[in-house]
This record gives C-alpha cells, structure tokens and sequence, in this order.
C-alpha cells in the first residue's frame, strides 16, 4: 500500500501498516538514515519495523507526533542533560503512566529506532521508580526473582558488614 | 515480556547512569546476579557518572572511601592520606578508573548504609526539633526565641510541624556520618598497611578533627544520635567523643547501623535543584536551605562564622534548628539534647505537657532587642560563654 508524499508507511511485527507524518517518523534516526538512503520512489513502499508491534508503534509515534517540533538534540546536550536530573517533562510523566511491559517495550522500541531522547524519558521513569528503594523494594515493584546462590548472597551480606569483619 | 531484568546490558547501563545518589545504586546493583554482574563490569565509570553529579564535598568523601578501601592502600603514613585528603578538592581523581570493582562495591555499600542512617538521625532529631518549635507565638509577637523558666507556656502557642529535612540538614549528617565512619576504616587500611602505632592511633586526633571539611560540632550531634540508636548494642558508657576510643571494637556508626530496619527510608530522596552561582543572589532563606549550589556557599558560611547567621535579617532562631543553631554544644544541652553539658552545668529537662507533648526549655542567644530591630544579631565570644 502507498502512501501520499508527505507521510510514510510503516508495518509494524505483527503486520499493521501505519501510516505516518514523516516529519514524525525522522525523530526517529534509524528511520531517517533508511529514508536518506532509499532511492525517490521507494519511500512509498511500507517500511517494515520487525521489532515493535502494533501497540508499542502506535505508542511510540504518538510520543513523536507530540515533539515533532523539538530541536534535534545535539551531542553535547545529551550529555548535559543525562548529568543534570531526574526530571521528566509533564506531558512526558502522562505518557509514561502505561503497565510495565509497555514501559520496557517502549524503551526497547526507542532504542531499536534510535529515539534518544525517548529511550532518556524511559529511563529516567525506571530510575525514579527505583530512587530510594531497597533491594528487596526493587525486586518486588519490577517482579523479579532474587537468583543469588547461598554463597553470592553471603558475599553480599558480607560487603553490607562494612569493616569489622576486615 | 519485557522487564527490568530482561534489559540488554546497553540500556541498564542507561538507568545505572539515571540513578541519583548511590543508595539506590547500590540498592539496584544488588537486584540479581545478571544485573549486578553488569555493574560489576562498568563500576568505575557508573560510579564516575553518578559522582559527577553530587555534591561536592560529599563526592569527595566518597572517593576518598574508594581509596582506602582499595587492597593495598595505597598510602603508606597518615601523612601522606593527610595530604592526599586536604588537596583533594583540587584533584581530578583519575584513579577512579582503574579500581578493581570490590573497592568501589564496598563504598556503595557504605553509603547505603550511611544514607540509612542519616535518615535514621535525621528522623530521631526532627522528632525531637519539632517538638521545640511550638514556641511560636500565634499573636507573632517579636518575642519569638526568648523563653525560659519564667515564661514557660501561657496559651496561645501553637505547634509548627517542621516538614521534611532541607538539603543543609540531610548534607549535615551525612558529611558527620561519612566523617566518623572513614577515620574508623582508615585506621583499620592503615594497620593493615603497616602504618607506624602512632599514625594508626593518631589517626582521629592529628588528621580530620580540626579539617576544614568536617565540622566537629555536627559530628558531635550526630554521635549523639548514634549513641540513643546503638543502645544496648554497643558499650559506649555515654561516652559523646566516641571516636577517641582507642580500641579498633565495634564502631558506633555500623553498630547503629545495624539497628535501623531495612526498608522504606522515612524520607524520600532528596533531588535538589543545581543552579549556577552567577544568576541570582545567594542570600535567600529557601534557595540557601534547598538548592545545592547556593546551600554549598551558604555551608561555608555558617562554618566560617560560628554563633552568627549568615543570613541578612535572618536571626538564628527563626530558622529551623537542624540547619543550624542545633549543633552547638551549649544549644544542644539547652535543648535537652545532650545528656550533660561540658561545663558541668545541670542537664536541662524537658517540659512534659498535660496533653503528652514535650518541650524544651530554649533560650535565645540573641538578645532580645535584635529581633525587635529585626536586624542581623552579633553575639561575642563572652554572651556565647554564657549559653
């Protein structure tokens, strides 16, 4: 299916094809190099991403259409901003108010796609969902097994003795 | 499906570099062996990361962990820690580098510990500093901050909860607890370096009491605390000078340690605003008290101006105690904080009131007519002698 000159088609994993602004699509940098580098008339043919289905697509395109409008950021400034906080934008918090899969998946998709900016944004949730937490904390909020051995679990006791066993 | 766990180790990287203080690094690296085994494999760099982005003087206290607690030590005299410590705001660390990753393991897993415990302490004071601010009069009368024997409460007062501890508070005890908890290990690295009897047992006394880094009286409140946490778990005899014990037996910081539960920390973290020094004035109570940048100034201030406030207009005892006027010796007696007072003055009592609450007995030391000019108080040496 072709697309008129000004958006694109993408076709996510499981075979929806979703037609989108192109302005839209280049935030995403695998995309724009891949559109830079097809020849005119192949930009009408469905680019197929097969690591992001449809739901996390469409998730991902509307955080794009949202900052279709913002400055690339350059080098330096991603940098900068990594250092500086945990603050996240207030539309961007809303976003990011999705079950825990979707989280994740949404942070795989920004990274497979290259959206850096988003992949922060997921980041930056996860972070602030672990800031303060306990070991046992985390484990219980991201349902994830404690795998220690006996043995790395008494190495681990072991370093939270601090001195007095050196 | 998708989760934490199941991150390549690129993007935990990413959240690794996302975290803000080194409790919840350390808390994050101890999830599961795949995720720690990816700190493992990148902890200088994680830890330069997170390093870059705290505070100053506390970053340097926590390289300066690192570095005892790497195998060998690389100091071979207290002189020479002594001098590494004192040029080490000028340093740019490279070494960080190239730490095996047990050093850096075992400073993250002190700072967790240290971070429970500031909230600990600052927890037990609050409680107790919160119950001192009912002396505000409803009326706002100019009087606020003197009240003695004669005065004790005639309706109406009110109580004033004091919130959540400001940035200054929680950099207070943390750099007191960090403090204490270094000269202890530094005196264990250095025996096992070799270091002569002298510089090992020296260590508290030649070295850091009179630094310009470590204010002696936060440390000494903080001891305090440590003291009513550690009871019954550690012989301290109500010692308040706890580290010039000469033994190398359980340290008061690990054994209060150990009493604190670990779960939910009773304050959430704190993330402060950094901002540049050039925009604005400093000299702005909220800024001073919540932002780094300006509170690292102001910090400086109050360390270099005992008994005084820094701040224009701003009399000492309108402000919250733990930012300052608490950790005073004489204060903290005043207040029925500390058990004794130095000069052999009877302890202070606190006044229990009908309705359960406590107070304590507070006396300003500012004279009275300062607060009614409403201008910034001077007090000499000899009215502070009188406290």
């Amino acid at each position: 299916m072709a697309a008129p000159e000004s958006t694109i088609m993408l076709t996510s994993s499981d075979g929806t094809d979703i037609s989108v602004e192109r302005q839209v699509a280049e935030r995403s940098i695998l995309i724009k190099n891949l559109l830079a580098d097809l020849p005119g008339e192949a930009t009408t043919e469905a680019i197929p991403i097969p690591n992001v289905n449809e739901p996390v697509l469409r998730k991902v395109i509307e955080w794009c259409d949202h900052h279709k409008k913002d400055p690339p950021a350059s080098a330096e400034d991603d940098s900068d901003s990594r250092k500086k906080s945990t603050d996240i934008d207030e539309w961007d918090q809303k976003f990011m108010q999705v079950d825990q899969e979707m989280l994740f998946e949404i942070i795989l998709a920004a990274n497979y796609l290259d959206i850096k900016a988003l992949l922060d944004v997921g980041c930056k949730t996860v972070a602030n969902m672990i800031k303060g937490k306990s070991p046992d904390e985390i484990r219980k909020t991201f349902n994830i097994q404690n795998d220690f051995t006996p043995e790395e679990e008494d190495q681990i006791r072991r370093e939270n003795e601090w001195a007095e066993d050196r | 499906m998708a989760g934490l766990a199941r991150l390549p180790p690129e993007l935990l990287l990413i959240i690794f570099e996302e975290m803000p203080d080194f409790y919840s690094l350390h808390a994050l690296s101890s999830v599961s062996r795949q995720i720690s085994a990816v700190f493992d494999d990148h902890a200088a760099n994680v830890t330069n990361h997170i390093l870059s982005k705290d505070f100053q003087p506390i970053s340097q206290l926590q390289r300066f962990a690192v570095d005892i607690y790497a195998n060998p030590m690389q100091w071979l005299s207290l002189r020479e820690a002594t001098l590494f410590f004192d040029r080490g705001a000028l340093l740019p660390y490279p070494r960080l580098g190239k730490t095996h990753a047990p050093a850096i393991r075992r400073m993250l897993a002190t700072a967790y510990n240290i971070e429970r415990l500031s909230h600990a302490c600052l927890r037990m004071l609050l409680d107790r500093t919160n119950s001192i601010e009912p002396w505000t009069l409803v009326d706002h009368h100019k009087h606020v901050g003197f009240v003695d024997e004669a005065s004790l409460p005639r309706a109406p007062y009110k109580i004033v909860k004091g919130g959540p501890p400001t940035w200054l508070e929680f950099q207070r005890v943390r750099r007191a607890l960090w403090s204490l908890q270094l000269i202890f290990d530094l005196r264990i690295a250095g025996y096992r370096t070799g270091w002569p009897d002298g510089d090992v047992f020296g260590v508290q006394e030649v070295g850091f009491r009179n630094s310009q880094y470590w204010e002696s009286d936060e440390r000494i409140s903080v001891e305090q605390v440590l003291v009513q946490l550690a009871v019954g778990s550690v012989n301290v005899s109500g010692h308040v000078h706890l580290i010039h014990d000469k033994g190398l037996s359980a340290h008061p910081v690990q054994a209060a340690a150990k009493t604190v539960p670990d779960g939910p920390l009773p304050f959430p973290i704190p993330a402060f605003e950094s901002k540049s020094l050039e925009d604005e004035n400093y000299d702005n109570q909220v800024r001073c008290l919540q932002i780094a940048a300006y509170g690292f100034r102001f910090y400086n201030s109050i360390a270099s101006r005992w008994l005084r406030s820094p701040l224009v207009n701003t009399p000492f005892d309108y402000f919250r105690f733990l930012g300052f006027s608490i950790w005073g010796w004489d204060r903290l007696s005043l207040l029925g904080l500390a058990k004794t007072s130095p000069n052999g003055q009877r302890p202070t009592e606190p006044k229990r009131l009908d309705n359960g609450q406590i107070l304590f007995r507070w006396r300003s030391i500012v004279h009275v007519p300062s607060y009614l000019e409403d201008r910034k108080p001077t007090v000499s040496g000899g009215e502070a002698a009188k406290v």
